[in-house]
């Protein structure tokens, strides 16, 4: 989403664009505006809580394998209350999402460990969680987080496309209580992933990586990874052209220049045609810092 | 993002690469497309590509397209109009037609391009000009594939599907580079790895795909049989056949008993020593579910048919074909290598592989394209129509194809095509090969068209048109239907993608019930599907083999060395390839400015030992010989190869098929190109 606004778009910087955003989105988003890459003056962005997304192809072979449903029939799917549920033609059906995730299906891996569930630094952060009693499944939440967002909700009640009540003492609790759950899952799965990296981690780094084909997504999707032109650029030392598997510098000097910034939005894992969970690496990298030191360019506005 | 945004669209369509036909986004912006971006509903490739996919879309807007009718005049080509082109093509077939007959033609087309485009470029050649002399590309690629998997199994493609690999219990990889030449394919052997599958590669090249195996076997070049038949006899001898799959689904155990009783150690052939072969025999002929996966290594060979079927003997004598996790795969090269040959642009059969030498099927396709005296003899072959070039084959008529580049022998194609009497060149840039044409006709790439790809695992895929092609260019079917009209053809008024592909259906049962609308969904359709309903066959071969009397066949085979192995004039043993960076002759990969920077040059590997013995560094340029002629090159100094091995990519003008062996398979009429003797000589001398 961030870097197609970045690359199709021309960052936004001759048009306007509202952008319904998940926390990743909106954390790419602030990382590409700061890189002067996005002009977010240009962006309004109504966020919405997210407890997580599920890969289409890995959805479906999940609905089959472990619902017994064929994923054709599914009209709805929803993650609440820590389970999957799907409602489809004659039923519904939930699961588990600890017992699915232990199974190796449910979320990506990024978003098990992800502790962004509302983003509050877009203009509105909207979403199911804490709407409750008879508006269940019929409103959202809205928090109003900026001027912007303020401005466009009043037009739109006034416009008469919208209709706002105060959010209920119950619902707002509701919501807390939600986004509490989902924060301490995430914490959950860190410590599990990224313990599991502890003893062997450059083993571990030297495996993966060296199936590395260079097909270069983890580059051109990756909202913190700008790359310099190669007209000009001197020549490496260290990377040479051509050779698959890639020299190790090329994933070090990577790693190293998105240490500070990875946002964990797992395009890069998620885009890689030889299944490098490069996300867990980075994420990982940038959490250890951001704990460890104090950062050289002040503190991101989000917290993850 | 909006697929109906009035600024931006995207373009669902199928990777115009390799054969596994992954699924990408096209984004189109203002009647250009400005990019790819992932589709992550394919069950194919769920979003991830390649470096040749995720630029796949660079050359389609380059200043070097075609986009005028170009016709030769004194030497040089002159703009023309498409009256013009298409009159004086019409002319010439027809002279050429009338002069020399059917036999007086050939047509060859590319496996790059939609099925659409191969059915009626086919049906063109047939119905025009009575003649079976129309074939594919296939033919120096995975022609042994179609031929020997036919004889083992009855149909000759794969068996099962790429992801079908994750339910095996042992993956046999053998003769394919499957991360660098299919990635999407390789990343099925890596998530193979990950969930703890044995992996077995076969190889005479350290790869990107052997380094992901728990075994990596080297061999000695274009052993297979000998090696295959080693592995057999000791299955057999420690009673690790199926016996009940063999007595019940399986013809011919005996004569291949007697034959590997002479293989019980062959290591003085290919070079694996007798307690490997022993390993990889029993634990492939012990695994519960094991899957057999070849490429070219197996098939680019004076023995490739016969290679083909060694792979077919050890899945037969360990029953491992027919159900989930086994099966005998060849990993297709060209995103259309099946396709192309599915639609009958092949010398001796119509779509689904009707046999023109039979009467019932002449009768019918005579009678639904409403002619007479459709041929019944086997046509001439790819390379054999090069070299009838100037004696029986008169005129040519070549769609999508490189020659000068891509076949063996470059020297010899060239010298052929300028025996030609007249050449007629369809593509979309001016290639090597353009030079050689009377006219050239600018075509549509792959975003500038509908129709189909056919992947490797029998996968009907889409392919949907985003934009016009540039200039005068035009949709390869238009091309050939007013070429059709303007020679008096009927039959030929089918104005869409879609039109083609029913007129095909209609007479192909194996794909009758692939409609374009059952194809609009993700998941393609896998033929056979002979009716509407039918939801495909992604495993072949459940109940009973496609043969006549529904039985496997196990053949006996000896092995055969190459038709020219090194000696004291030319001591090396060549090997061919592809790199993952560029797609054959490079006329679209070399546009995209990430590949081109990756390797913007030919290279070939030559092992260390060789390298100090004469003197060579890496990088430094050497000069290869072969007895066909010779070419200068980087040298990659690397224990990738053998010592006495030396391997080179394909991709390069001037480059290794100035040196590959024209020599056939006698059965596939593959020629040889994955195996002559060279000598190497350094440039800047000692």
């Amino acid at each position: 989403m961030s870097t197609f606004i970045q690359k199709y778009l021309d960052g936004a910087k001759n048009m306007k664009v509202g952008v319904v955003v998940k926390g990743c989105d909106l954390m790419s988003m602030i990382e590409l505006g700061k890189r002067n890459e996005i002009n977010m003056n240009n962006v309004l962005t109504i966020g919405v809580n997210c407890g997580g997304s599920v890969n289409p192809i890995q959805a479906r072979k999940m609905i089959k394998e472990k619902f017994g449903v064929d994923p054709d029939k599914v009209t709805k799917e929803e993650i609440d209350k820590g389970q999957f549920i799907i409602e489809y033609e004659g039923g519904h059906k939930g699961i588990k999402i600890d017992e699915l995730e232990e199974e190796g299906y449910g979320r990506r891996s990024n978003c098990r460990r992800c502790k962004y569930k509302i983003p509050r630094q877009a203009d509105l952060a909207c979403g199911n969680w804490g709407v409750i009693g008879d508006k269940a499944g019929k409103a959202t939440f809205i928090e109003i987080c900026s001027d912007k967002g303020a401005d466009i909700v009043s037009k739109a009640v006034s416009a008469k496309k919208l209709d706002t009540c105060a959010a209920e003492p119950k619902g707002i609790e509701i919501r807390g209580k939600t986004e509490g759950a989902m924060l301490k899952l995430g914490e959950k799965w860190r410590k599990k992933e990224f313990t599991a990296l502890r003893d062997n981690l450059w083993d571990f780094i030297k495996k993966e990586t060296s199936r590395y084909i260079k097909c270069y997504s983890c580059i051109e999707k990756c909202p913190v990874c700008i790359s310099t032109p190669f007209v000009e650029r001197p020549e490496s030392y260290m990377v040479r052209p051509g050779y698959i598997p890639s020299d190790p510098m090329f994933h070090l000097r990577r790693f190293a220049s998105i240490s500070d910034s990875c946002v964990n939005c797992g395009q890069c894992e998620e885009l890689c045609p030889v299944e490098i969970p490069l996300a867990l690496i980075s994420h990982a990298i940038r959490v250890e810092g951001d704990n460890a030191y104090v950062p050289k360019l002040g503190a991101a506005p989000y917290k993850n | 993002m909006s697929e109906n945004s009035e600024i931006m669209k995207y373009v669902a369509t199928t990777c115009p690469y390799c054969g596994v036909g992954c699924t990408l986004n096209l984004v189109v912006s203002n009647g250009k497309v400005v990019g790819v971006e992932p589709n992550q509903r394919s069950p194919i490739n769920e979003g991830k590509l390649c470096p040749k996919g995720v630029t796949c879309w660079e050359h389609i807007h380059s200043p070097d397209r075609l986009t005028t009718p170009l016709i030769k005049k004194d030497g040089k080509f002159i703009e023309a109009s498409w009256d013009e082109a298409l009159d004086l093509v019409a002319k010439n077939l027809k002279a050429i037609y009338d002069k020399h007959g059917p036999k007086g033609l050939g047509f060859q087309t590319s496996c790059r391009t939609v099925n659409e485009d191969c059915y009626i470029f086919q049906k063109f050649a047939r119905v025009g000009f009575k003649t079976n002399n129309v074939d594919n590309c296939a033919r120096i690629c995975h022609g042994p594939s179609v031929a020997g998997l036919s004889l083992s199994f009855g149909s000759g493609a794969a068996t099962n599907g790429f992801e079908d690999a994750l339910n095996a219990d042992l993956i046999l990889i053998w003769g394919s580079n499957a991360v660098e030449a299919h990635p999407l394919a390789g990343r099925r052997i890596a998530q193979a790895k990950k969930k703890g599958i044995q992996i077995i590669a076969v190889d005479p090249r350290y790869t990107m795909t052997a380094r992901l195996a728990d075994t990596y076997v080297r061999f000695n070049p274009s052993t297979h049989i000998a090696l295959a038949n080693s592995m057999m006899y000791w299955i057999i001898k420690e009673g690790l056949e199926d016996k009940k799959f063999i007595q019940d689904r399986v013809n011919g155990f005996e004569d291949l008993k007697k034959t590997v009783e002479n293989y019980a150690d062959a290591e003085a052939i290919h070079g694996v020593p007798l307690d490997v072969v022993k390993d990889i025999a029993f634990r492939y002929a012990k695994a519960k579910n094991a899957v057999i996966i070849y490429c070219l290594g197996i098939t680019e060979l004076t023995t490739g048919t016969d290679n083909v079927r060694s792979m077919g003997n050890l899945a037969l004598l360990t029953g491992n074909v027919g159900r989930e996790g086994v099966g005998v795969n060849p990993l297709r090269g060209q995103n259309n290598v099946q396709g192309a040959c599915d639609m009958g642009a092949y010398p001796n059969v119509y779509s689904g592989y009707q046999k023109c030498e039979v009467a019932e099927n002449r009768a019918k396709m005579e009678k639904a394209w409403s002619v007479t005296n459709l041929p019944d003899w086997y046509g001439a072959t790819l390379t054999e129509q090069i070299n009838q070039c100037g004696d029986e084959i008169k005129g040519m008529y070549i769609l999508g194809l490189n020659p000068v580049v891509t076949y063996p022998s470059s020297n010899h194609v060239k010298a052929q095509l300028e025996k030609l009497d007249f050449l007629v060149v369809q593509d979309i840039f001016f290639t090597e090969t353009c030079q050689y044409a009377d006219v050239i006709l600018p075509g549509a790439c792959f975003a500038e068209k509908d129709g189909t790809f056919t992947s490797g695992e029998r996968r009907i895929n889409r392919v949907r048109k985003a934009v016009n092609p540039p200039g005068q260019a035009k949709e390869d079917i238009h091309i050939i239907s007013e070429l059709a009209a303007k020679m008096g053809f009927k039959g030929f008024e089918l104005p869409t993608a879609k039109d083609v592909w029913d007129d095909m259906r209609a007479v192909t049962p194996s794909m009758f019930g692939a409609t374009y609308e059952k194809l609009e969904r993700p998941e393609g359709i896998c033929w056979p599907c002979p009716t509407e309903e039918h939801p495909g066959t992604p495993i072949l071969h459940r109940e009973k083999f496609a043969t006549a009397d529904g039985k496997g066949n196990l053949f006996g085979i000896d092995y055969r060395p190459p038709a020219e192995v090194a000696d004291a004039e030319y001591p090396f043993t060549l090997m061919t390839g592809r790199l993952i960076f560029h797609y054959h002759s490079r006329t679209q990969t070399d546009r995209a400015a990430d590949l081109h920077r990756e390797v913007p040059e030919s290279y070939a590997q030559i092992n260390i030992e060789d390298a100090r013995r004469l003197g060579i560094k890496n990088n430094e340029y050497i000069k290869l010989k072969s007895r066909r002629g010779e070419t200068t090159t980087l040298a990659r100094v690397t224990d990738e190869v053998a010592p006495g091995v030396v391997y080179m990519t394909m991709h390069f003008a001037d480059g290794v098929n100035n040196l590959t062996n024209t020599v056939l398979d006698p059965m596939s009429k593959m020629p040889e190109l994955k195996h002559c003797a060279i000598s190497i000589e350094k440039v800047g001398g000692n």
